[in-house]
């Protein structure tokens, strides 16, 4: 049982660690303008990440849940991790972008909610951010201190400033939408509805076809891909195979007004949206990087190692080591403790181990040493 | 080599061969030992009363088996170390500026081994040969002795100058090593004839040991005797001690905690800077010389040791 536990903590390690490549690549993919083939794997992987972490925190919680324990595992046992980096994921990103890419093609939307069209994906897309949570998981796991309170300190104030940027960035990111701010999704959505109205006023004036005014419009507008009147292409950007090779069902909005049909190109604000999220990454990444390069040494410096030389030496009768107090610490103080330690105690403690005769002090021998005699 | 011994000598030899142990001195291999036997006994007497030891045997008995082959291990191990320190490492050719020829340096040699084999067998005798046989190990002398050399300062002044020694910077390293040797011999004469917390004899005790060594080791020269011998006196009553008898004093204590090779803690100071730093505060009681202690301290924090 032990050993399947063991090995269960060790594949979800492993997990976490191929889920931040992916979502690094998928974010990359976008940016760079990969083919949607490479970029749809991304898209099922994230799928297939985020259903194993929902069955990993469903799995955690029903069984903490039947030992009577599932608050202390979801407030205490960091519970709430696994819930935000599952559930929310697989609901609001991956099982969209999945489900979409099972129905092959973008939703039909009425021009009205052109804008709601943009903000749900950035929504969706903005909900990746939740996986780097996930970084906590992997944190909280890495043994990279021997002190247990260094190790819940740093964890700690790890968990505290990551989830405070994930989750504001998550809040403002969605209540921005309904706060009318300027974002990109606004005024491409304010561009597409001039340029639909403009296109079917003018189409009623005569004159030019319908087929010369798509082209004028595609040639001024790049974004414009296709224009349909009652089902006839009236103008195509790319012919199908390139269409298939470049786009997704999420890379394109399509709208319908009266008889007309209209697709325009949105990888742009995709890409812009992956710039933000490379971005978040990048902030969390370091931020994980230098607590645990930067700020674990400096805790353990100026906390746990001084702790340590002293407990060492209240508990060893033969441990007479100094405790070093760097000087500019030397108010601090575990070091104004450290220096008592250092003066006084020692002090006296050479005093009293070095009296003759005096009883036998610790031994460096364990029983454990030599269990196989003992039994 | 009866089956009770070769059981105890067994069992002695794995405890000997933990791993814990293996950057200790023999002496210090031995108080560890002894520590493990006493701060376990109740656990161990159940094993080590049963049949595959020493079967119905109360526990006082089995101990005094152990520590008696203990003792034997240790001190082959002793014997060696100090017989390559007395006629390998060591060089008596400081010998010839006190008159002594080859010969009888030699001589006098032999019966000083004779003589600290002796201290070996009190209990104080074997706590201070402990110090000094890890000082040796340690190569407290050479290193500080060399760093006394280029400061050309207090320790230096009080060596040459007060205590005017008239040799090189190697001669009077090794006469260091060899007072090292022989200052524990002043317990072969009486046992426990000094303070019990600090280990400091008397001047009247120091001058009857002095004049009991003279007859029983002739070639010994007056300086390596004093220095010896006045080694265990508080320079805080007796401002004569020798210079060389002052540092042996402190490098015999210092030694006595020390551990060769004993991986530092994190965040710690060193053990030599450890030591230093704490018996620059005791100096007045363990009647050791200040401003001596401060100069080593300096080194050592110079020195990284």
């Amino acid at each position: 049982m032990e050993k399947l536990k063991n090995f269960f903590e060790s594949f979800i390690v492993i997990a976490i660690l191929l889920v931040l490549v992916q979502t690094f690549l998928e974010d990359f993919a976008v940016l760079a303008g990969w083919n949607w083939d490479i970029r749809r794997n991304f898209i099922i992987t994230g799928f297939i990440f985020d259903s194993l972490f929902t069955i990993e925190f469903l799995v955690r919680y029903f069984s903490a849940l039947g030992k009577g324990q599932a608050g202390k595992y979801f407030l205490e046992g960091r519970g709430w991790i696994d819930f935000l980096a599952s559930i929310p994921l697989l609901l609001l990103n991956s099982g969209p972008a999945f489900l979409s890419l099972l129905m092959g093609g973008g939703v039909v939307f009425g021009l009205g909610s052109m804008l709601n069209i943009l903000k749900i994906v950035k929504a969706i897309r903005i909900a990746r951010v939740l996986r780097l949570l996930r970084i906590l998981k992997i944190f909280r796991r890495i043994k990279y201190t021997g002190s247990v309170m260094a190790q819940r300190h740093i964890t700690k104030i790890n968990t505290i400033s990551i989830t405070a940027f994930v989750t504001t960035l998550f809040i403002f990111t969605l209540a921005g939408g309904y706060l009318s701010l300027p974002n990109p999704e606004s005024t491409a959505a304010e561009r597409y509805a001039n340029e639909i109205n403009t296109f079917i006023g003018l189409s009623n004036v005569g004159g030019i076809s319908a087929e010369e005014q798509a082209a004028v419009f595609g040639a001024f507008d790049k974004d414009l891909l296709i224009v349909k009147d009652k089902g006839q292409t009236l103008f195509s950007r790319f012919d199908n195979p390139t269409y298939s090779l470049l786009f997704g069902p999420g890379d394109f909005a399509y709208f319908e007004k009266g008889s007309w049909s209209f697709f325009f190109d949105i990888r742009k604000l995709l890409r812009i949206q992956s710039v933000y999220n490379l971005l978040f990454f990048l902030v969390v990444i370091v931020l994980v990087l230098s607590y645990l390069v930067y700020y674990s040494p400096h805790f353990a410096l100026t906390v746990t190692d001084p702790v340590h030389v002293m407990r060492r030496g209240f508990s060893d009768s033969s441990y007479n080591l100094e405790v070093e107090i760097p000087e500019k610490y030397r108010d601090d103080d575990i070091y104004v403790l450290a220096d008592l330690y250092n003066k006084e105690y020692l002090t006296l403690k050479q005093r009293s181990s070095a009296e003759r005769g005096a009883g036998p002090t610790m031994s460096d021998l364990s029983l454990d040493d030599i269990q196989d005699l003992l039994e | 080599m009866n089956n009770e011994e070769e059981k105890a000598t067994l069992f002695i030899s794995r405890l000997l061969s933990n791993p814990s142990l293996n950057y200790l001195s023999p002496l210090q291999k031995e108080d560890q030992i002894v520590s493990f036997l006493e701060l376990n006994s109740e656990q161990l007497y159940a094993t080590l009363s049963s049949p595959a030891f020493f079967p119905g045997k109360p526990w006082p008995e089995i101990i005094s088996i152990l520590e008696t082959r203990l003792r034997s291990v240790i001190n082959s191990m002793v014997d060696e170390g100090l017989k390559r320190f007395l006629f390998e490492k060591i060089d008596f050719s400081f010998l010839s500026g006190y008159g002594k020829s080859p010969g009888q340096s030699e001589m006098l040699i032999k019966s000083m081994y004779t003589f600290i084999l002796k201290s070996l067998k009190t209990f104080d005798g074997r706590k201070d040969f402990g110090g000094s046989y890890n000082a040796l190990l340690c190569k407290l002398p050479s290193r500080y002795i060399n760093a006394v050399f280029g400061a050309q300062s207090y320790i230096h002044f009080e060596l040459t100058k007060v205590q005017r020694l008239k040799m090189s910077k190697e001669e009077i390293t090794n006469m260091i090593r060899a007072t090292l040797l022989l200052r524990p011999v002043v317990h072969i004469y009486s046992e426990s004839v000094h303070d019990r917390s600090t280990g400091l004899i008397t001047k009247q005790y120091s001058d009857k040991v002095k004049a009991s060594i003279k007859k029983d080791l002739p070639l010994v020269p007056e300086v390596l005797l004093s220095s010896a011998v006045d080694s265990n006196l508080s320079f805080e009553k007796y401002k004569f001690i020798p210079t060389t008898g002052r540092l042996t004093s402190i490098f015999n204590n210092m030694a006595r905690t020390i551990r060769p090779n004993m991986k530092i803690d994190r965040g710690a100071s060193s053990p030599e800077k450890s030591w230093l730093s704490v018996g620059r505060r005791n100096y007045k009681y363990y009647g050791w010389d200040i401003k001596m202690l401060d100069e080593l301290y300096r080194f050592s924090l110079e020195n990284g040791w």
